[in-house]
């Protein structure tokens, strides 16, 4: 199984890449309410390499929480419904697994952190006592041991004191602190994979880059490998070397950083880089997409970026578009300013877009003949 | 360049709150100084940006400029007029002129007014209890004239004005509260943090109305948020806050191109830039530590403990904000490290 995963990817040049360890399929993650279908994420695919951090981005809505909660099989079945799709993690269709096989792989080699850490907290258990849960599941250890071992991944995320603070509260602890804790609790058995789930949108600003900075050491220090949501693209910025955008469910760009923010494809990612107010940059009228991010119930056929686009096209309504590599569309990036570096050097295979102004003749004679 | 009148003048504001101990027999034990001794001006047109951290203060200012807030010491001089000094019949009509727009807009409206209401009521209000003039002026169809105005000017269309807030997204929810805002035309609108719980597409929207909205009424803002990047690029002068105090106050462009205090370059540095190559060349300064707890505050700097550069003065003795040499005028500062003019 493993061998089928990695001839997906023939498109990597060997030794480029570090190898695929997580690889979501044609994910559809959907919740049946009375108001109808929610496609909650509707056939999202990519692929993570080992020690990277791979961003996910998006707006409220937009499935990104979903798509994690889905790689650990948190997601409450019913209302919500695994419709489609595989995730593959070391060769292993995580969807596919019993029961208590996925629970092994909870906090063990994929574990997460959460938004807000006091509601992710317990609060009526010392944190040593949940800090040693995990350890105690996952190995075989006695209580003396976890606490020991527990005692040196608060030292590891920088809490003060650790050995006094084991037996605090959570309400003892700041914010910062208590996603300090989570994190602990996070990497205590080592894990291969550390999903963040928008880790600093409640923490302030000097705060948030303490965490970040945490998490970036932590994943070159243990070579873990972070998926990392936000809706920040400065985060983003500084913290993931691959980032997709997800918009209603679908992963509509996705490419390596640098390359993202500098030459952005998809017409919704232009915008969104377009209307973030930058702290370095002249006071300006900002850009701003028309518009609402669109209700999952019911959506229409095609792009769902489409009534909100300026580009859009008859095709658009119509069908959605099918993904394409920027590299065969290099010549056509003229637009994005540096058309004499935008060549080869610069893109690969890796930057992968899903929109209309990308496609060619063929694709549009596809969807011309299934009308 | 001010050489105006200041439309609103805060002298020496401070806001205790009393912290108590014991259930049957309360004991006050302490003070929490949320605002603490803290001066600043606001001149006709400008939009001046208050930040901070959470637990600075911001908040706490501006609900004390809008009386909403009990306040201990200090003066709001607005249009010349003290508001704390004012009757409750004075301030009503003083609060014509100063309104505010909420952070939350899903908290801020009633979720049993329609949008027309909602909007309608600061009207409904003057015409009721406002000036005599007003009471005149302000029959029904005036209102739903001006209703009908307001909710065009705010980009909603007429057909939502039987609507509920349960029915509007975030972002046009927030467009009743700055509509419900401009409905007695105000001259100074109190925003606090008025984009920070909408999506990033739909903040530039709500940041775009407000500039707009400025130049056709000729608004005054201040504008209170955490997120340095917007506030930055909605200001023209920016406060910055810490623990209660005022650590600098510059114009946007000169607290980004040169920022005094240490707590704004930290500040400043733990912004991240959307642009991957220009995050990875900056230098960081990561502050140690958490914000400490706003009880029991020493008499000396309250960023001593965090701040890279604390001498043995700045914990004993709290430094006045001040011009400083070789700086505009309008550029002051509160920190020892920098000679007074």
């Amino acid at each position: 199984m493993q061998d089928q995963t990695l001839s997906n990817k023939a498109a990597y040049k060997p030794g480029e890449c570090a190898p695929v360890i997580l690889n979501v399929e044609n994910l559809k993650t959907q919740f049946k309410t009375n108001q109808g279908l929610v496609k909650a994420v509707d056939g999202i695919s990519f692929s993570v390499h080992e020690g990277e951090v791979f961003g996910i981005v998006g707006e409220s809505g937009s499935g990104k929480s979903i798509t994690n909660l889905s790689i650990l099989r948190l997601v409450p079945v019913p209302p919500g419904r695994y419709a489609d799709g595989h995730i593959y993690f070391k060769g292993k269709d995580l969807l596919a697994v019993q029961e208590d096989e996925i629970r092994m792989v909870r906090g063990g080699s994929i574990s997460m952190i959460f938004q807000d850490p006091l509601t992710s907290l317990n609060p009526l258990l010392r944190i040593s006592i949940q800090i040693e849960e995990a350890l105690l599941q996952h190995h075989k250890i006695n209580r003396k041991q976890a606490r020991e071992t527990a005692i040196g991944l608060l030292r590891a995320v920088g809490i003060p004191d650790a050995e006094r603070r084991m037996d605090d509260y959570p309400h003892q602890f700041s914010g910062g602190m208590r996603q300090r804790v989570m994190i602990a609790m996070a990497i205590g058995c080592n894990p291969e994979i550390l999903i963040a789930d928008e880790p600093t949108t409640a923490l302030d600003v000097t705060i948030q880059a303490q965490i970040l900075e945490l998490i970036k050491s932590l994943s070159d220090t243990r070579r873990m490998t972070v998926i990392l949501v936000t809706h920040d693209l400065g985060v983003v910025a500084g913290t993931c070397n691959t980032v997709a955008v997800m918009y209603a469910g679908r992963i509509v760009e996705q490419a390596p950083v640098d390359e993202l923010f500098a030459y952005p494809l998809h017409p919704y990612t232009k915008g969104l880089l377009a209307s973030v107010p930058r702290i370095d940059e002249a006071k300006k009228r900002l850009y701003s997409i028309p518009g609402a991010p669109p209700n999952l119930i019911g959506l229409p056929k095609g792009c769902a970026f489409a009534p909100r686009c300026d580009k859009a096209m008859p095709q658009c309504t119509r069908a959605y578009p099918p993904e394409k590599c920027s590299s065969v569309h290099v010549d056509g990036l003229g637009a994005s300013g540096n058309p004499g570096e935008s060549n080869t050097a610069v893109f690969d295979d890796r930057h992968v877009v899903r929109c209309w102004l990308y496609s060619d003749e063929k694709d549009l004679n596809k969807i011309g003949s299934n009308l | 360049m001010n050489r105006r009148m200041p439309q609103l003048q805060v002298r020496n504001l401070s806001v205790y709150f009393p912290v108590e101990r014991g259930i049957v027999f309360r004991k006050r034990i302490g003070w929490l100084k949320a605002v603490d001794d803290i001066s600043f001006d606001v001149y006709p047109g400008e939009s001046v940006g208050l930040v901070g951290e959470s637990g600075c203060g911001k908040s706490t200012t501006a609900m004390a400029i809008a009386r909403l807030q009990e306040v201990n010491k200090g003066e709001i001089i607005f249009n010349g007029r003290d508001l704390l000094k004012l009757s409750s019949e004075e301030l009503r009509s003083a609060r014509k002129d100063l309104q505010v727009i909420f952070q939350d807009p899903y908290s801020s409206l009633d979720p049993r007014m329609n949008a027309f209401d909602c909007i309608a009521e600061p009207l409904r209000v003057q015409a009721l209890r406002g000036k005599k003039a007003d009471r005149q002026s302000l029959s029904q169809p005036v209102i739903a004239d001006k209703v009908y105005r307001l909710m065009d000017k705010v980009g909603l269309a007429k057909e939502y004005a039987q609507r509920y807030p349960h029915e509007f997204s975030g972002g046009q929810r927030q467009r009743i509260g700055i509509a419900r805002a401009l409905a007695l035309s105000p001259q100074l609108v109190i925003a606090d943090e008025p984009v920070s719980a909408l999506d990033v597409s739909i903040q530039a929207q709500i940041l775009n109305l407000m500039k707009d909205l400025q130049g056709e009424f000729g608004l005054t803002y201040l504008f209170i948020a955490h997120n340095l990047a917007v506030v930055s690029n909605f200001s023209d002068r920016i406060i910055v806050m810490y623990l209660g105090t005022i650590v600098e106050i510059a114009s946007s462009e000169e607290l980004y191109g040169t920022p005094l205090h240490p707590y704004t370059r930290a500040l400043l540095s733990a912004v991240p830039i959307p642009d991957p190559p220009q995050e990875r060349k900056r230098s960081r300064t990561i502050l140690k530590g958490d914000v400490p707890s706003p009880l029991n505050m020493r008499t000396g700097c309250p960023f001593a403990d965090r701040c890279p550069d604390a001498k043995a003065r700045c914990q004993n003795e709290r430094p006045k904000l001040s011009t400083v040499k070789g700086i505009t005028a309008e550029h002051q500062v509160a920190c020892y490290l920098y000679d007074k003019v």
